[in-house]
């Protein structure tokens, strides 16, 4: 399949390529998931540089916005929920 | 239906990944923090009504998001205004062609991405709309499929699509412009005709 075929010249602009780049950045793409769809936007090379592009911006999402919880937030949801089951056995016991 | 009793031990794992997203959706330290204490309060609360077996971290999520849309999105700051106009058209390595591309080698997004800092991602995505930034946030920091967002956020796929698009060639410009402050890619073409809507 070339760009003739499913781009008519304006990369990313048909209904295939726009589903097929959609497909590959659903969810968490693997290797193999992204390598499928290069293959299958075959030699549209502009449709295949948008892909590249918008994978590798999801990644670069994915690595920058990611933190870690404080501990002092973990030991107090814990505190609070270890508080709240405490509750819920007295309400019981009555 | 799930034991209560098990609730810490299987919902406790998810904690960092709770927060990320908190902090993203509040802007603030604080906030976050109170609001994924209120998640796992409202999850341990609901935690008998939800089904062994299904998605736990799309059901964590899905409270995390009603519990910021209900609780704290009405306090909020407002984001720095972001102009969505002129996203539909953007791609990336079309706007890096041409002379930009001979600046910078042959790999002129590689370039971009890897000297963009994570601040300034951060600063990308929080300065979006919130349906907007929710939405990215759950499928490009979070990697949650289309269909569990739909779930999570009770809307049709077709809307987290609609989503998913404007929030993403969004961010792209905010790149783009970071790009532009510092002379690798060329100002928009006033005289270039918009490209109908793309994924």
């Amino acid at each position: 399949m070339g760009s003739e075929q499913h781009c008519l010249g304006v990369p990313n602009q048909c209904d295939l390529s726009r589903q097929l780049i959609a497909r590959a950045l659903d969810g968490q793409p693997t290797l193999e998931s992204i390598s499928q769809v290069r293959l299958e936007l075959a030699n549209c090379l502009p449709c295949v540089q948008i892909l590249d592009v918008e994978v590798r911006f999801k990644l670069a999402m994915g690595q920058a916005c990611r933190e870690s919880a404080p501990a002092s937030l973990q030991i107090r949801i814990t505190e609070t929920l270890q508080r709240v089951v405490l509750d819920d056995l007295d309400i019981q016991d009555f | 239906m799930a034991d209560q009793a098990k609730f810490a031990e299987q919902a406790m794992v998810y904690m960092d990944q709770l927060y990320s997203a908190a902090r993203r959706m509040t802007r603030n330290t604080a906030d976050a923090e109170d609001l994924v204490q209120e998640t796992y309060l409202r999850a341990y609360r609901g935690f008998g009504n939800f089904q062994e077996g299904t998605n736990l971290r799309a059901w964590l999520f899905r409270i995390l998001t009603n519990a910021f849309i209900n609780s704290y999105r009405s306090k909020q700051r407002k984001p720095k205004s972001v102009d969505l106009a002129g996203v539909e058209d953007l791609y990336l390595h079309q706007r890096l062609g041409g002379d930009t591309k001979a600046k910078l080698g042959a790999s002129a997004e590689e370039v971009l991405m890897e000297t963009i800092t994570e601040s300034e991602i951060v600063d990308a995505l929080e300065s979006l709309p919130e349906e907007y930034r929710i939405a990215v946030l759950l499928a490009d920091v979070e990697g949650f499929a289309y269909k569990e967002i739909a779930e999570i956020l009770d809307v049709p796929m077709g809307t987290v699509m609609s989503r998913l698009h404007r929030g993403r060639k969004t961010l792209q410009k905010r790149l783009l412009e970071f790009g532009q402050t510092r002379g690798w890619v060329d100002p928009p073409d006033p005289d270039r005709a918009p490209a109908p809507a793309g994924i």
